[in-house]
């Protein structure tokens, strides 16, 4: 295989991975067989498991996995992020194919160490929250809040228009059947937040016109693990005899690593991704990759003492206001967190990947902004209006790659109070209108039907007598499903609503005795 | 000469410049009030007050005005012959047989289908939750024998479908055991799609003047719908009249609560399915239409089928659950507007065991 072979295989991968991950993406649903796990890229990527890990002291097995994938970086250095990731293969196809510009800010390429450094101390403490920076986190969350409902909508209005002229309708069904609950969710999602993680992911996109792969070089923790590992990694470009420095690798190299020294070219090896670009460019076939090291490399980016207490603090100081937050006071009243979560320590454990909300079949999953503190951005919080917990599912549980969610069976699940409903009777309509309604109760899943319904007859403010049900919670049966806040008839916010669950203490009596 | 890469930048950013123009004129512009759909503040109506307005006159069976036109609509059920009873009553033990045997007593299910005929069996599957033994979703023999009985008379296409309200479709067919049981017969499952709701007048609505209907249900040239007996809180009996309620989307569907007897029978007067097969193998006599308490089903091995839905729930009522028809809301009004018939008095039913 030639130097052109060889990139090509490279984007072969490229392209691959790509396609590899979003089908993954696609096929979560609750049913979806597999051949491989769902969560293979979660379970590949050595910062999510190092940093879950350390954060909850808990040894995640799944995640070991992707001891693999760092082994392979201390062999091939950046090989991941030239050849494998997801996101790094779609810079590569959106990026500007202009001429890469001379880089002036070398030392911008630090932020990423210090980002994994802050990332990594504040895990010491528990904390999690810069794992929103890991590219396949940033990648998937992005797909699932943001792409799949889109395309859904797209999908779903191409269908209806063409759907009237009839021979297209044969064909239009076979598909609709085909990719519905498989391709696209079983019933159509809708994300409150689904535009800022797309502008989010937008604007990591729109860095690379600033500089060729500006995530990659500057930004990304994950990139920044890699390009600690390819210091001391075999895999190493070197330029033959027949190299007349004439700069041409220079301005192909995406991440700027290359730089002309006297004897030929001198390389950053903490920033080659080993994309192959430079083989494929060179007039004269003059670099090489190979296990040797080259005796010339262009001065790296080094980690000093004071980018780590820098980090250190940074870490320390962030936790520190997370934790004087109010929401590490008292739960927001909607903080309806997934089956289990709330007992688990969960903030410790969520790696804000995304997949509980993708798997979720109502869309009730949502990820949050605030309401959980900006300690808790974009981890999972059951907004009922948009979607309810089904009492037949367990998914969120099932696919959490860091057991955050527990992987509860059916019937525990089942038990799990993850909030309580409460009434609006100033709204609820046989309350506040005298008028029949019965659907929260109808719609209760529990056995004993945790909201009951009370007959009275009362006069009406128009002077009838009439007789009603009205609805009245149970507390001590409802586990806070939020099916009733959902299928509530009722305009704008529900006449019930799923607050957080109460701790009851125990009573006075019940202490004693 | 342009390149493809330049005509698709320009291409975007006019397109984006006129969308940003268009959205800017049309938000100085006053708006249009959207057309009243779901009229919330009418009382719902009291026995005396409906009792003076007299039936439509309407004949049963009259096609259903819909907003398609154009294409063809389910076809007419059609009236028995004078041999024929006007509905039928099965008993025995056996899901299967007494689903036949109530068809035939009926006159055959040649009398509804004729050969290529595109039919849709319409099941109760509600929710994703409960096993078919808890009887809230319908007996999954009941609708394989009817799958059966439609193929073998020579339909060009079986399908199966509802929408569920707790659960997604796919799950709900599962649980349910109706999604094995169809396929086995040699039907297909539908996953009911957005696609195919079409917003559809009502002429003859009291309440209801618009809303909209899954296309296919209003188009198959043969219709079955088949409920399970149950009870409900609000309108009493959920049956076959009420059963139709999955044929309209899921998204609205609550605000039909609002007043339901007359919604329901206003939704009968757009949908009318050919026959009505009420499986009341095992029925939900207390805690209905979501029973999780096997102490409330009471197994009555029964099956009911009619042409006349309102029949079908009359005697339905009347039978498994000791209710005067009358007292049923939207039986009443079904027989005032003149959807169909529910004076078990003078009507020709047959009784059989097998």
């Amino acid at each position: 295989m030639n130097a052109r072979h060889w990139r090509r295989a490279r984007q072969v991968a490229q392209i691959a991975s790509l396609f590899l991950f979003f089908l993954l993406a696609a096929l979560t649903y609750r049913e979806s067989q597999s051949l491989v796990p769902l969560d293979l890229y979660f379970r590949l990527d050595p910062l999510v498991a190092a940093s879950a890990i350390i954060a909850s002291r808990a040894l995640i097995t799944i995640l070991l996995t992707s001891a693999v994938a760092l082994a392979l970086g201390f062999v091939l250095g950046r090989v991941w992020c030239g050849w494998l990731c997801p996101l790094g293969g779609i810079l590569d196809i959106v990026s500007p194919h202009a001429p890469h510009p001379i880089e002036r800010h070398t030392r911008w390429r630090g932020v990423k160490y210090v980002l994994l450094l802050t990332l990594l101390c504040a895990a010491l403490l528990g904390n999690l929250s810069l794992l929103i920076l890991d590219p396949i986190t940033l990648l998937n969350r992005t797909f699932a809040g943001a792409f799949i409902p889109a395309l859904n909508v797209v999908v779903v209005g191409l269908e209806t228009l063409l759907y009237p002229f009839a021979p297209l309708q044969a064909p239009l069904e076979w598909i609709e059947q085909g990719v519905r609950g498989t391709l696209l969710p079983a019933q159509p999602t809708f994300y409150q937040l689904g535009w800022l993680l797309a502008a989010t992911f937008a604007a990591v996109i729109a860095l690379d016109w600033v500089a060729p792969r500006f995530w990659c070089r500057y930004l990304c923790p994950l990139g920044a693990v890699y390009a600690l590992e390819s210091k001391v990694s075999l895999l190493r470009p070197r330029a033959t005899a027949e190299c007349d420095r004439c700069a041409a690798c220079v301005r192909v190299c995406p991440t700027g690593a290359i730089a002309i020294s006297k004897t030929g070219l001198a390389v950053d090896p903490a920033e080659c991704v080993v994309c192959l670009d430079c083989v494929a460019a060179c007039p004269k076939s003059a670099i090489t990759f190979g296990f040797s090291r080259s005796n010339e490399t262009k001065a790296s980016f080094n980690l000093s003492r004071r980018h780590f207490v820098e980090s250190a603090v940074f870490g320390v100081a962030a936790v520190a206001l997370f934790r004087s937050a109010p929401a590490a006071r008292r739960d927001d009243s909607f903080l309806v967190r997934p089956p289990g979560a709330r007992e688990n320590d969960f903030l410790s454990k969520c790696v804000r990947c995304g997949e509980c909300v993708k798997v979720c079949p109502t869309g009730g999953l949502q990820p949050s902004l605030f309401e959980a503190g900006l300690e808790g951005l974009w981890t999972p919080v059951l907004v009922p209006r948009l979607g309810y917990c089904d009492y037949s599912c367990n998914a969120c549980g099932q696919i959490c790659p860091t057991e955050a969610i527990p992987r509860l069976a059916l019937a525990d699940k089942r038990t799990k109070i993850i909030g309580v409903a409460y009434i609006d009777q100033n709204r609820c309509i046989p309350w506040a209108s005298y008028r029949p309604c019965i659907v929260c109760q109808e719609m209760c899943p529990l056995p004993d039907k945790a909201v009951k319904l009370d007959e009275v007859d009362v006069i009406a403010p128009d002077g009838r007598q009439v007789h009603l049900q009205r609805p009245r919670v149970q507390h001590d049966l409802c586990i806070g499903c939020g099916i009733c806040e959902y299928q509530c008839p009722l305009v704008g916010p529900a006449a019930i609503r799923v607050y957080v669950p109460m701790q009851f203490p125990p009573l006075l009596g019940e202490a004693s005795s | 000469m342009l390149s493809r890469r330049d005509f698709l930048h320009r291409f975007f950013l006019y397109t984006l410049s006129l969308y940003a123009g268009g959205s800017a004129l049309s938000a100085c512009s006053p708006r249009e009030t959207p057309p009243p759909i779901i009229p919330t503040s009418t009382m719902p109506p009291s026995p005396t007050a409906t009792n003076t307005l007299s039936p439509t006159g309407v004949p049963y069976g009259a096609p259903p005005p819909t907003a398609a036109a154009t294409t063809t609509l389910t076809r007419v059920p059609p009236s028995p012959t004078p041999f024929q009873p006007y509905l039928s009553v099965a008993h025995g033990p056996s899901p299967s047989a007494i689903t036949r045997a109530a068809i035939d007593t009926l006159g055959g299910i040649g009398r509804f289908v004729k050969k290529g005929d595109d039919v849709i069996i319409k099941p109760n599957i509600c929710n994703a939750s409960l096993k078919p033994e808890l009887a809230s979703t319908t007996n999954p023999e009941v609708v394989a024998t009817l799958v059966t009985l439609c193929l073998d008379a020579g339909a060009k296409r079986v399908r199966v479908m509802d929408q569920p309200f707790s659960g997604t479709a796919v799950e709900a067919y599962k649980t349910s055991g109706i999604r094995d049981a169809v396929e086995r017969a040699g039907g297909q499952m539908e996953i009911m799609s957005d696609m195919k709701y079409v917003t559809t007048s009502f002429p003859q609505g009291r309440d209801i003047k618009s809303w909209k209907v899954y296309e296919d249900i209003l188009k198959a040239d043969v219709l079955i719908n088949v409920p399970v007996a149950k009870t409900h809180d609000l309108a009493k009996l959920t049956l076959a009249m009420k059963g139709l309620m999955g044929v309209i989307p899921n998204a609205n569907r609550s605000a039909f609560h609002n007043s339901i007897d007359q919604r329901i029978a206003d939704l009968n007067t757009v949908v009318h399915p050919t026959l009505n097969v009420v499986d009341a193998v095992r029925v939900v006599v207390r805690n209905g239409p979501t029973n999780w308490n096997p102490a409330n089903v009471v197994v009555a091995n029964t099956v009911i089928a009619s042409h006349d839905v309102v029949a079908a729930d009359a005697y339905a009522a009347k039978t498994l659950f000791q209710r005067q028809p009358q007292e049923i809301g939207y039986i009443r009004l079904g027989g005032e507007m003149g959807i169909g018939k529910y004076d078990l008095q003078n009507m020709v039913i047959k009784e059989v065991s097998v």
